[in-house]
């Protein structure tokens, strides 16, 4: 097979179509305006003119172009209008539509051979198709073989499977169907559907506005209300041209739209031949996905509306013109033309073994514990114990693993491996991350506690509440790289799952009442890191060109700095001022120097110009460090402070003193 | 202005953008297929630092072979030596060659090795053995696909340099030769199917 060929003309034929799709919207918008401008003529003249038998002539005496061509531009302006709200509608990103599938993304830390070799047939074809590595997310509720493709851009393109694919199919079948999938990113085809698919609405909109008017004609001969004797009698005559007109022009949009679909998924799977250079992936698959008793069946309840985007089709159809994918056997025979017509018979795998979700979270949880319990026993200077723990949890015979990588970590971190091992996963990093805001006080503890129960997720007061003595326990000097060990696996949420770890920091802040710097600098750094991932972030506007024009917010800042740091007070103030060329300036005393005025400072600062920060936050670190060591309190203040002011600052390690 | 000077530099105006997205097109292209050509530096690498892993592993099963992991070791070390070579910028007829006849050998010790391990049905079935194999088969796949990609993005440029318009525009814009495909410097053996003995 030539898969070059198949692909112009796959090509070929989906330009045609496209084509063809367009002259079909241009041709109903005309009729529409047609109707409309016939329905204007006739319900004007209808009463001066009736009976008369001339009233064609009348119509085409009366007949102005400029009138026209105004109602064809508020019809074309309706459609177009109706057809955008969709495409808005329909355009969200390729997580947001992963997600809202059920889908689960797999991290790169993946311990399950199937999801590991699923990640490496990803990069694999990434590397064949030379496009970026796309994040995958994995179905785990569905045993049916499928996957899909979503994004709009190979940037924001994600790749899911179902847990079918990829414990059912080989390691060349997975390459095959994973290839399918980038032929749909790279072509573009995710885009292309969502316009056809926004332009199909404008049309069905055409006929719902005649099914309206039906309607509301009903409602005034029923004696409601009749408005206007004369355009009464000709609003159901118009409702049913624009009715039939909505249903004849989507029907035929609807069967063009599949047509370029099916063009689409012949293109995507000579391209798949064309990245693998191995028809039998693809082919197998199909073949594989033949003999298969759960088929290709898909049962998320987003699924249906999306179904042109899935590998295979999702549900049975009853009429093949109207089906997204070209029968299945017509597929496999334009990668394997020699194909004998037999489908390949795998035993289906069960999944029984595989608990709800949620309970196993929980499970997973209440067994780290014990765990963590041991670290926390470490941390108090029980050696052996923690000596035991590692035998047990390393394996001996393999060089750098990730147990051992990890192990490694929590050693020049000087953090227990246990606590280093929750930071890698989502589940831990949050509760560690939660851990560094529980009070110490008991009733303030209790009231956080019940915050996080009132979160739902299973098993993660109980996380935290085992967690909390060991992270307290490490004290101030090693939060700071704890949190940063934290972001990775935090950067892996949903946005939903964001907003709501967003919201329950605020109420662990929030639930003593005051807000100490510890935690504002926590906020702070978190919001830094994390929120690029998940929102747009504003870049700051420059306004300060000078330092004069902050010199009150410096004072502020410098005062909070020297109060909390470990350094002599106003010796570390005056460093500082110096060092900026306030000679004059004095410290504030420490009542003025609240968190919420450090807070507001802090932002009036980020609108320095770029190039004041780096030498704002330099004279900083210089007065912090000024007894000779930089404390723990002193780098977490110009840490956050750096991370506001969206400005990099390089730090000297803790451990170099 | 008369309707045909309009019309007249209306036309040069879409003749220059038409130049101007030739030369684009030409550059992007070339970077296309130069990045893919570093992607194979990068899987090569990786797979060099894998199989220290592999030995390891496999001598805790297979003590007395020690001549087998030996040379697989001996064969990756110069292969990484020659890629190193590589990658401090002289990439001439010389240092490809090398790399080409390291990379064989490593070949054929790593395929040696495969056979032995045959024998020690332990060390198939141990998990780490079973990882590393996953890992192995990714990155041969990788150093595959890797080569196709670039083979496939110089087609890309090649077709674009040699097409109707472009053509007479390339050499003046910087781009004098087709880029070169990559071949195999033992085409020939190749052809040959592989000698088993024993």
């Amino acid at each position: 097979m030539n898969f070059f060929e198949q692909q112009d003309i796959a090509r070929r034929n989906t330009r045609l179509l496209v084509l063809l799709f367009l002259a079909a919207v241009l041709l109903l918008i005309i009729l529409t305006n047609l109707a409309v401008a016939a329905f204007m003529w006739f319900s004007q003249d209808y009463n001066i003119y009736s009976g008369s038998s001339e009233r064609f002539g009348v119509f085409l005496a009366n007949f102005s172009w400029t009138r026209f061509a105004t109602i064809g531009l508020a019809v074309a302006a309706t459609v177009a209008m109706v057809a955008l709200l969709k495409w808005l509608s329909l355009s969200s990103g390729g997580k947001v539509v992963a997600e809202t599938m059920g889908g689960t993304r797999i991290l790169p830390g993946t311990l399950d051979p199937a999801e590991r070799r699923c990640l490496n047939v990803v990069e694999e074809i990434a590397l064949a198709a030379t496009m970026p590595v796309p994040p995958v997310y994995v179905l785990n509720e569905e045993s049916g073989i499928n996957a899909f493709a979503a994004g709009l851009t190979p940037a924001d393109a994600v790749v899911a499977v179902t847990r079918g694919t990829i414990e059912h199919l080989k390691r060349h079948e997975l390459q095959g169907v994973i290839a399918h999938e980038f032929s749909h990113i790279l072509n573009g085809d995710m885009r292309l559907n969502i316009h056809l698919a926004a332009m199909l609405k404008g049309i069905t909109f055409v006929g719902d506005v005649g099914h309206i008017l039906l309607r509301s004609s009903n409602r005034a001969r029923t004696g409601l209300r009749a408005r206007d004797d004369r355009v009464g009698p000709m609003l159901p005559l118009l409702g049913l041209a624009l009715w039939l007109l909505g249903l004849v022009g989507a029907a035929t949009a609807g069967f063009i739209k599949a047509a370029i679909s099916r063009q689409k998924e012949y293109l995507a799977d000579a391209s798949a031949v064309q990245y693998t250079r191995d028809p039998d992936g693809i082919g197998d698959a199909l073949k594989v996905i033949g003999g298969y008793i759960p088929g290709t069946l898909v049962h998320a309840a987003r699924a249906a509306e999306m179904s042109h985007i899935f590998f295979g089709e999702i549900e049975h159809r009853l009429w093949n013109v109207f089906a997204t994918h070209p029968p299945l056997h017509k597929r496999i025979r334009r990668v394997d033309p020699d194909w004998n017509g037999e489908y390949i018979q795998r035993k289906v795998m069960h999944y029984h073994n595989r608990p709800a979700n949620a309970r196993q979270a929980a499970e997973v949880g209440v067994g780290r514990a014990a765990l963590v319990a041991a670290a926390f026993a470490a941390v108090h200077g029980t050696d052996s114990q923690v000596q035991a723990g590692e035998q047990d949890l390393v394996d001996a015979d393999f060089g750098p693993s990730p147990d051992e990588l990890e192990a490694q970590t929590a050693r020049r971190k000087d953090i227990p491996l246990a606590f280093v091992r929750h930071a890698h996963e989502p589940l831990g990093a949050h509760a560690l991350i939660y851990c560094l805001l529980i009070s110490r006080d008991e009733s303030v503890r209790q009231a956080q506690l019940d915050i996080l129960q009132a979160t739902g997720i299973a098993g993660l007061t109980e996380l935290v509440h085992t967690l909390s003595p060991g992270v307290q326990a490490l004290g101030a000097p090693r939060r700071l790289p704890l949190l940063e060990m934290c972001l990775p696996a935090l950067k892996s949420m949903s946005l939903e799952q964001y907003r709501l770890f967003k919201r329950t920091l605020l109420e662990l802040i929030r639930a003593d009442a005051q807000t100490d710097l510890h935690e504002w600098c926590l906020y702070q750094l978190l919001r830094h890191y994390l929120d690029p991932e998940f929102v747009q972030v504003k870049p700051s506007r420059p306004r300060y060109a000078k330092l004069q024009k902050v010199a009150y917010h410096l004072r502020v800042v410098l005062s909070v700095l020297a109060h909390e740091g470990s350094g002599e007070t106003t010796a570390v103030f005056r460093l500082g001022a110096d060092e900026l060329g306030f000679d004059t300036m004095a410290i504030l005393p420490r009542e003025q120097c609240g968190v919420a005025a450090f807070s507001k400072a802090v932002h009036e600062l980020a609108d320095c110009y770029p190039l004041l920060k780096p030498r704002l936050l330099k004279a900083m670190a210089l007065a912090a460090g000024a007894d000779g060591k930089l404390s723990p309190v002193e780098r977490e203040i110009i840490a956050s402070m750096a991370a506001v002011m969206d400005c990099p600052v390089a730090l000297a390690e803790p451990g170099e003193h | 202005m008369a309707i045909s000077t309009i019309i007249f530099w209306l036309v040069l105006l879409a003749l220059v953008i038409y130049v101007i997205s030739i030369y684009n097109t030409l550059v992007t292209l070339k970077n296309r297929y130069l990045n893919a050509f570093s992607q194979i530096e990068v899987q090569l690498k990786r797979r060099y630092d894998l199989i220290p892993n592999l030995v390891e592993t496999a001598k805790a099963y297979m003590a007395h072979e020690r001549e087998t992991l030996e040379a697989v070791t001996n064969a990756r070390n110069d292969a990484a030596a020659a890629l190193k070579a590589m990658g401090s910028g002289n990439v001439g007829g010389a240092e490809i060659a090398r790399l080409a006849s390291a990379e064989n050998a490593l070949q054929g010790a790593l395929g040696k090795l495969n056979v032995t391990m045959e024998a020690y049905p332990d060390l198939k079935a141990s998990e780490n053995m079973q990882q590393l194999a996953e890992e192995l088969t990714s990155t041969e796949n990788r150093i595959a696909f890797a080569r196709q990609g670039y083979n496939d993005t110089v087609m890309g440029y090649n077709s674009y340099r040699q097409s109707f318009p472009p053509v007479f525009f390339a050499a003046r814009f910087g781009h004098p030769a087709d880029a070169s495909l990559l071949e195999f410097e033992d085409t020939a053996q190749i052809q040959v199917a592989p000698k088993v003995s024993f």
